[in-house]
């Protein structure tokens, strides 16, 4: 049986999932699965992260030196990979926002010029 | 840099990250069944949701390893894996292609070991490069590198400002008395010798002048071989005494094993430059130098010049018409060797080519059946770039494989090499396969991975990558553009092949040429054996009393036809020469004189030998001391000192071993060839044993059957007469013969095997084009038939089209071998470099061959059955 289409899930912007993660873990730390929730409740679930994407992209983030991971307690006492901000993750966040802010702004007065 | 750091953390914690990969998603997929669960969920169907979330763990563990991975090497390992996939699904072309290589490379690899060794290392002495031979020269007869006259030499020690020091050295043997007699062969050294060549004992020590006072006990240096064989390498030999037949010597030291200067001799022996040595005569003892810094080769040859002519005019009877010449060491020891060494490499570098094409032939035809699916991956995206760096690496995989194997097989077979001990090439010993040659080797590999990767990939042009997805490739007569590339790669390899061929014919029939040559003697059923009676208990009467008990004892085996005794068999080793001439005759002007051989023979040599006796009589027993001297000469002395008329009753004069007494010619013999088969004979002059009992001598034994039957029965016969005396050299006189053209066996050996290798790889390489050309068409000559086309017809199309790309490679091959037969040189004998006929032969042989090549395609062609054409139309 083939999974019905959801007619809202966007699919991202090449480069915004980085920015996306890094967003989530400049509230606190998070472990992978938190990541993706964390984005897919803040988007009000139109913002849907692969699993498939995501670890690489963490991996990606870690060699950058973006992100540090260490193993931790979870609230439910389950041992899990917390992944946070560095603080070359943080000048690099207010980075990608401002670029982002760029886009958005550019896209729009393209697409609805005032 | 921070990031490459974190690489090579990554790298070298390989282990923990997939470890901590592996928890992470675990943990992921329990997180997320469990929130299932509290969704209304069963835990069955919550796990299974989640696991299908995560999706294929394998991938998503790739792509995260892959992010801390270069993309390059990724792709490169990528690619190295699917090469070994393909490689282990077609086994058949993965062997031939690695067997083709490992051949190739591994005969590159050892020839080029050798050539490495031989020519290109500096010799293993410090500072070689001022090492130089200095030779006598005789300029009327042109006779370039002369041993040197004693007496020259301490001329030249005294005036010569351009050398650090002269050393001289001569020839020398003993016999080790004992159980087990054996006769050394040496050299007699000046004392300067060692520090000449700066060589350094490995135990004890060199020679000191104490060792040359009269009385003084005889001093030897043993080689590392001697040392270790006849002495087990024990280390207190130094200082011990050692029973000769020729007196007790004392051991003063061992040399290194590298040290080794004429490559076979056991031990060194002082040379005192006594009064003996005073005088002027004969020429017998090479003569090494070591230059002082910064005076060049030339000025040195320049200045010995000069001190030879000084000297031609103060002694002009002994030096007129002589100069001396200097020559650097490293060009003496290797320049015999040089042209052959190089002719094999060009040889073997054409079998390496020819196997590469073979590999390329092989990898093209590949390439074009794989044809789909390459288009395939290109229809998914790779670019072209992606894919031809897919077949370099394929090539490469290949390469590797194959040149892993060569350098197996390079290693084996120089280790066989130098085990062999050929005499034919200098400095043997120091071949090995090293750091060097390996990183030779591994460039060869490399281009040749990259070339026969790439070359085939190279033919499909962009467009054709694609082409073949709409109609399935292969089926439509195949692609213009691989089949010339193909037919071309052919042509070369024929074209090579006949070079080869015709090398390898040439010096067949050249080898043939100089054994058919008359050596002036009957060589089959004759033993030799060669006796050293050089011992103190050997005074004059007493060596003649034991010569002839002996020649008679020999006599009376049975199977024994005729026994003769010489000083020196012809070839083995130089006879002594000297200047000769006819008393009455106008005396030549000075530095004109003839010069001759001159031996010793017994009365029943010259019968032994079957030399014809053409003149006068042979010597008898009545030929003895007290008796007038007499002589035999050789039909090269009438010739060439008397003009033709008969020796016999002249008198002649000699100017070695009884110069002042007159000699009579009573016989005159058949020429003998000497030095080699290739030698005609120079004037000869034969003494009678018991006027001149020489101590070394050779026994000839004239067999009625199988000569080494005898072999057994002499060597009992010598030790019962006396047990302690050595045996040496008991051999035939064809196995002399035979080494006396080994200069030129070996290498024709060589090159045939090359040739037929060449042959063999290039008739595969015609087939394999064939086959494949028949297989492409076969719609075309199923429809041929179906036309009406005969069986003839057909085959006729296939051989034709074969036969095209060998007369191709024919026509380049012999203007090649045209060119290149001159590197030949001295392995020919009695035949130009383009001897038409030899030319004729191996163009023929190359069209059999390619013919043969061309049957098996040929019947598959005639196979194709017309109704199956039509039917799959």
């Amino acid at each position: 049986m083939a999974a019905p289409r959801d007619p809202l899930r966007v699919e991202l912007l090449p480069g915004t999932l980085d920015l996306l993660i890094l967003q989530t873990l400049s509230i606190q730390p998070m472990h992978g699965y938190g990541i993706a929730g964390h984005i897919g409740r803040l988007s009000a679930a139109t913002l849907r992260v692969e699993e498939g994407s995501l670890y690489p992209a963490l991996q990606r983030l870690k060699l950058k030196g973006w992100v540090k991971a260490e193993w931790k307690l979870s609230p439910t006492k389950r041992r899990a990979r917390y992944y946070s901000l560095t603080a070359a993750g943080r000048r690099q966040l207010a980075h990608e926002v401002s670029a982002f802010d760029q886009l958005v702004a550019a896209v729009r007065s393209v697409v609805r010029p005032a | 840099m921070s990031s490459l750091l974190r690489r090579l953390g990554y790298f070298f914690g390989r282990r923990r990250f997939e470890a901590d990969l592996k928890e992470e998603l675990r943990v992921h997929e329990e997180m997320a069944a469990e929130t299932a669960v509290h969704d209304g969920a069963s835990a069955e169907e919550a796990r299974f949701a989640a696991r299908r979330r995560v999706g294929n763990r394998a991938q998503l563990s790739e792509a995260a390893r892959n992010v801390w991975r270069p993309a390059a090497l990724a792709d490169l390992l990528q690619d190295v894996h699917y090469a070994l996939r393909g490689l282990r699904r077609q086994p058949g072309y993965a062997a031939a292609a690695i067997i083709t290589l490992m051949l190739g490379i591994g005969a590159t690899t050892a020839l080029f070991s050798v050539l490495d060794a031989v020519l290109l290392r500096p010799l293993p002495y410090a500072d070689p490069a001022r090492l130089v031979q200095v030779w006598e020269h005789h300029l009327p007869r042109d006779r370039r590198e002369n041993s040197v006259s004693p007496l020259n030499y301490l001329n030249w020690v005294d005036r010569a400002r351009s050398f650090e020091s002269l050393a001289i050295y001569r020839p020398a043997s003993v016999s080790l008395a004992g159980d087990v007699p054996e006769r050394l062969t040496g050299c007699a050294v000046s004392s300067n010798f060692f520090s000449v060549l700066r060589a350094r004992p490995a135990l004890g020590r060199l020679f000191s002048p104490g060792d040359t006072v009269a009385g003084a006990p005889r001093a030897l240096l043993l080689s590392h071989a001697l040392w270790r064989r006849r002495f087990g390498g024990d280390s207190g030999i130094v200082g011990t005494s050692l029973p000769l037949r020729e007196g007790v010597a004392t051991i003063v030291g061992v040399m290194p094993e590298t040290f080794r200067p004429m490559a076979d001799e056991l031990y060194w022996e002082p040379w005192p430059m006594t009064d003996e040595l005073r005088t002027r005569r004969g020429r017998g003892a090479p003569v090494v130098g070591r230059l002082h810094d910064r005076v060049s080769i030339e000025a040195a040859d320049r200045e010995m010049k000069t001190i030879a002519s000084e000297l031609e005019k103060e002694y002009p009877d002994f030096n007129t018409g002589w100069t001396a010449d200097v020559v650097s060491l490293q060009h003496q020891v290797t320049a015999r060797a040089k042209p052959v060494l190089l002719l094999l490499a060009g040889a073997i570098a054409c079998v390496l080519l020819i196997a590469c094409a073979n590999v390329a032939n092989l990898k093209l035809g590949q390439v074009l059946a794989r044809r789909g699916e390459i288009a395939v991956r290109a229809a998914l995206g790779a670019s072209r770039g992606r894919i031809l760096c897919q077949m370099a690496v394929e090539g490469m995989v290949l390469a590797v494989a194959g040149g892993a194997l060569g350098v197996l097989a390079a290693v084996v077979g120089v280790e066989a090499l130098v085990r062999s001990e050929l005499r034919q090439i200098p400095r043997l010993a120091e071949v090995g396969v090293d750091l060097r040659i390996l990183g030779f080797t591994l460039l060869v590999i490399g281009a040749a991975g990259v070339v026969f990767g790439l070359a085939p990939a190279l033919g499909l042009r962009e467009g054709e990558l694609r082409q073949p997805l709409g109609r399935r490739g292969g089926e439509t007569g195949g692609v213009p553009g691989g089949r010339r590339l193909r037919g071309a790669l052919v042509s070369f390899q024929v074209a090579l092949s006949l070079m080869l061929l015709a090398g390898a014919g040439l010096t067949v029939r050249s080898l043939g040429n100089l054994l058919s040559q008359d050596p002036g003697f009957d060589a089959r059923n004759l033993l030799t054996m060669d006796l050293s009676l050089s011992d103190e208990a050997y005074v004059e009467e007493r060596r003649i009393a034991f010569s002839q008990e002996l020649v008679s004892r020999v006599a009376a085996l049975p199977g024994v036809a005729e026994v003769g005794l010489v000083n020196a068999l012809p070839l083995h080793g130089q006879p002594a020469g000297t200047r000769m001439r006819v008393l009455g005759r106008p005396a030549p002007p000075p530095g004109q004189e003839p010069v001759g051989d001159i031996s010793v023979a017994d009365t029943g040599y010259f019968r032994a030998m079957r030399t014809p006796l053409l003149e006068g009589r042979g010597f008898t027993a009545s030929d003895r001391s007290t008796a007038p001297k007499v002589v035999i000469v050789n039909s090269a002395f009438a010739r060439q000192l008397l003009d033709g008329a008969s020796p016999i009753g002249q008198r002649i004069r000699v100017n070695l071993w009884a110069p002042d007494s007159i000699l009579e010619i009573v016989g005159v013999v058949g020429d003998m060839r000497r030095i080699g088969l290739e030698v005609a004979a120079r004037p000869a002059v034969f003494y009678p044993y018991l006027q001149q009992p020489a101590r070394f001598l050779s026994l000839v034994i004239r067999t009625e059957r199988a000569p080494e039957e005898l072999a057994l029965p002499v060597r009992a016969l010598v030790s019962s007469l006396d047990r302690q005396l050595p045996i040496l050299n008991l051999e035939t006189m064809t196995s002399y013969v035979a080494a006396s053209t080994d200069d030129r066996r070996y290498p024709m050996l060589l090159l045939s095997l090359l040739a037929g290798l060449a042959v063999v790889l290039s008739v595969v390489g015609l087939y394999g084009v064939l086959a494949y050309i028949v297989g492409q068409r076969s719609r075309e000559i199923g429809l041929r038939r179906a036309l009406g086309a005969t069986g003839n017809s057909i085959a006729r199309l296939v051989v034709g089209e074969g036969l095209q790309f060998v007369g191709m490679g024919l026509a380049i091959g012999l203007g090649a071998t045209l060119l290149s037969t001159k590197f030949l040189g001295r392995l020919l004998y009695g035949l130009s470099p383009n001897d038409p006929i030899t030319l004729a032969l191996v163009a023929a042989g190359m069209v059999v061959m390619a013919g043969l090549a061309t049957l098996l395609p040929a019947r598959r062609a005639l196979k194709v059955d017309p109704a199956v054409t039509l039917r799959e139309e």
